[in-house]
C-alpha cells in the first residue's frame, strides 16, 4: 500500500509541463498597441472585447498598467504587462483627449477552442484541434508534423516563450492547395500558409492570424460556412489576432472566390478592406502594400499616401465580434489529475483506518 | 441497503448544514446575475461584467468552503462520543469508512444539482450585454470536480484528526500560503511545482484561482 501511494504521488506530482500539458493561455483584453512615445497608444480593439467594452478607443494612450508606468516601453512590452490571469482585472491609466482616467478591465480567455473540438495532437509549437467532420485524425497528425518542421526551421532564434499556436481542423473547402490536403479531402490552405511562415515573431503571428480571421470561437466557423482551415493564435501569439486586418496577406494561389469569401466573411458586409483599397488605390498599390517589408503604418503612408488611421476609419467597427467559447468543464487531463489525487487521498485514509483497526 | 441506512443517518444528523449549503449553492448564480444586472444599470456597462467575475471568484470560494465543511463534518458525531453507532455495526473499519464517504457524496450531489439547475435557469433568463456569454455547463462541472476533490480531502483529514475545523483552517491556510508562494515566486522551483500541480491548468483547484465566472466573455 505504501509503495502504491508513493507511486501515485510520483505520478501525479510531476509538473504539467513535464507531462506535456498545455500551458494555460494568459487572459487578455483584446487590444493592440502601437509604439508611440512616451506611452503606447491603442491601435486596434477587439470589437466586443473587454477593452472595447471598458470604453477604450483607438488613440487612447496607456500611461500605466496596474500602477506601473509605461514610459518608454514598446506596445508589445505593454501588451505583455496587460496580459495576466483570466478573470483578474487589470487597472489601466489611460490618457485621453480630456486628460487621464483610470479603468479596470477584466481579462478574458479570448481564444478558447470552439464547441465540438478535441485535441488531436500537440507539438512544441502547435496544438491541433480536431472536429469529427474535420478529416481524419491521421491527417491532423501529418499536419502537425509538417507545421512543426516548418516552424522549427523558420522560428530558429525566435523566442516564442514555449507557447503554441492552435490549429483547428474543419471540413474541406475547395480544390486549391496542399496535395496531402486534397488527397485527404481536406483544406486547400495548408500549403499556402505554411510556406508563408516568415521568420520573425510578429510576422508569424500575422500569418497565423490571417487564417484565424481574428474571430474567436465557433462564430467564425459559422460565418465561414463551417469550411476552411483556420487557426487560433495562443499564448504569446494570441494578441496579434486583433491585427488581422493590418497584416492580412493575399496569397498568390488564392482564387478570387476564396478572397471574396474571406473578405466578405471577415467584415460581415459586402464591403471589404481589400475591395476598399483596390477601389481607391488600384491593384498595383494594393499588391505593393501587402508585399511591403515596412511596418504597416509606414507602408500605408508610403504606398497609399494616407495615414493608417484614415485607412481603417470605415473599418474599425466592423472587424469582428466575439463568439461564445465552448461551454465545457474540466478536460480529461484535469479529471485524471483529480482522480489521481483523490486516489492518493483515499488510499491514505484507508491506510489510516486499517492501521487503527489493526491497533 | 447499508448505504441507504448511512444516507438516512447523515440526513438525520446533518440536515441543517446540508440545507444551508444547498440554499447557498442555489443562490450563487442568482447573485452573479444580480451583480451583472446592477452593473449594467451604471453608465459604464463594464462594471457589471467585472462584478460578475469577482462574484465568480467569491462564489467558487463559497462552493469549495461548503464542500470542505461537508467533508469535515462527516465524523463530527462520532467525535462527540457516538462511535458506538459505527462500532455496533457488523462492519470492518474500511467498510465503514467507504460507506460514510459514499453517503456524504450522495448528499453532496444535492447542492451541486441545485447549483447546476440554478445556473442553467439563470443563464436562460439572463439578458446579457453583447460579447458576454453564460457558461453554465463549464461552471457546474468545474464546481462539481472541485467539490468532490475537496470533500474527499476533508473527509480523510477529518477521519484522521480530531478537530476537523482546525484541519480545515490549516488546509485553507496551506492553500493560501501556496498561492502566495506561487504569486510571489518566492521559490521558483517549488512555486512552479505548486502552480502546476495545485493551481495549474490540469488541477481540479484551478477555479479557486481563476474563479468561476458564470458570465464572461
Amino acid at each position: 500500500m505504501r509503495a502504491l501511494i508513493l507511486l501515485l504521488l510520483v505520478l501525479f506530482t510531476r509538473p504539467a509541463a513535464a507531462q506535456g500539458g498545455v500551458p494555460a493561455r494568459p487572459g487578455s483584453i483584446g487590444v493592440r498597441l502601437g509604439n508611440e512615445r512616451p506611452a503606447p497608444a491603442v491601435r486596434l480593439l477587439l470589437a466586443g472585447g473587454p477593452a472595447a467594452m471598458a470604453g477604450l478607443r483607438p488613440g487612447d494612450r496607456i500611461l500605466a498598467v496596474d500602477g506601473r508606468p509605461t514610459d518608454g516601453l514598446s506596445g508589445r512590452q505593454v501588451e505583455r504587462m496587460i496580459d495576466g490571469p483570466v478573470a483578474r482585472p487589470v487597472e489601466l491609466r489611460v490618457g485621453v483627449a480630456e486628460g487621464t482616467r483610470t479603468v479596470r478591465v477584466p481579462r478574458a480567455d479570448l481564444y478558447a477552442p470552439g464547441a465540438g473540438y478535441t485535441q488531436a495532437v500537440q507539438t512544441p509549437h502547435f496544438i491541433v484541434h480536431h472536429r469529427a467532420d474535420g478529416g481524419s485524425r491521421r491527417f491532423a497528425r501529418k499536419l502537425a508534423r509538417r507545421a512543426e518542421a516548418m516552424a522549427r526551421r523558420e522560428l530558429r532564434g525566435v523566442d516564442t516563450q514555449g507557447r503554441r499556436a492552435q490549429l483547428f481542423l474543419v471540413p474541406p473547402m475547395s480544390s486549391q492547395g496542399d496535395l496531402q490536403g486534397r488527397q485527404e479531402g481536406m483544406v486547400p490552405w495548408w500549403g499556402t500558409w505554411v510556406d508563408a511562415l516568415p521568420s520573425e515573431g510578429d510576422e508569424l503571428a500575422s500569418t497565423l492570424a490571417y487564417l484565424r480571421f481574428g474571430e474567436p470561437g465557433a462564430a467564425a466557423l459559422e460565418r465561414f460556412g463551417g469550411k476552411g482551415l483556420w487557426m487560433e493564435p495562443a499564448g504569446e501569439l494570441h494578441r496579434y489576432a486583433v491585427a488581422t486586418l493590418v497584416t492580412m496577406r493575399v496569397e498568390p494561389d488564392a482564387t478570387p472566390e476564396m478572397l471574396a469569401r474571406i473578405t466578405a466573411d471577415m467584415t460581415g458586409t459586402s464591403a471589404s478592406l481589400r475591395a476598399y483599397v483596390r477601389e481607391r488605390w488600384g491593384d498595383r498599390r494594393f499588391g505593393a502594400l501587402w508585399r511591403s517589408e515596412q511596418p504597416f503604418a509606414d507602408a500605408v503612408r508610403a504606398e497609399l499616401g494616407v495615414e493608417e488611421r484614415e485607412l481603417f476609419a470605415d473599418w474599425r467597427e466592423k472587424i469582428y465580434t466575439l463568439g461564445p467559447r465552448r461551454d465545457a468543464g474540466p478536460g480529461l487531463e484535469t479529471f485524471l489529475v483529480a482522480l489521481g489525487w483523490g486516489a492518493v487521498i483515499m488510499a491514505a485514509g484507508v491506510w489510516v483506518a486499517r492501521g487503527k483497526q489493526a491497533g | 441497503m447499508l448505504l441507504r441506512e448511512f444516507v438516512r443517518v447523515d440526513w438525520e444528523r446533518r440536515r441543517g448544514l446540508l440545507l444551508l449549503t444547498s440554499a447557498a449553492f442555489a443562490l450563487g448564480p442568482v447573485i452573479a446575475l444580480a451583480l451583472l444586472a446592477s452593473g449594467r444599470r451604471r453608465p459604464d456597462g463594464m462594471n457589471g461584467v467585472l462584478l460578475s467575475q469577482n462574484a465568480g471568484v467569491l462564489l467558487m470560494g463559497m462552493v469549495c468552503l461548503g464542500a470542505m465543511a461537508w467533508g469535515a463534518g462527516t465524523w463530527a458525531d462520532e467525535r462527540r462520543g457516538h462511535w458506538i453507532y459505527g462500532l455496533s455495526l457488523p462492519l470492518s473499519r474500511v467498510h465503514l469508512f467507504g460507506l460514510r464517504y459514499a453517503a456524504g457524496l450522495v448528499w453532496l450531489a444535492v447542492p451541486l444539482l441545485l447549483l447546476g439547475l440554478s445556473a442553467a435557469l439563470v443563464s436562460r433568463a439572463a439578458e446579457l450585454p453583447a460579447g458576454v456569454y453564460a457558461y453554465p455547463g463549464a461552471f457546474t462541472r468545474w464546481a462539481a470536480l472541485a467539490c468532490w476533490f475537496l470533500y474527499t480531502l476533508m473527509f480523510v483529514l477529518a477521519a484522521r484528526f480530531e478537530r476537523p475545523w482546525t484541519s480545515l483552517l490549516l488546509a485553507g491556510f496551506t492553500v493560501v500560503m501556496l498561492g502566495t508562494l506561487v504569486n510571489f515566486g518566492v521559490f521558483p522551483m517549488l512555486s512552479g511545482m505548486v502552480e502546476a500541480v495545485i493551481f495549474g491548468s490540469a488541477s481540479p483547484l484551478k477555479p479557486l484561482v481563476d474563479g468561476l465566472p458564470l458570465f464572461t466573455f
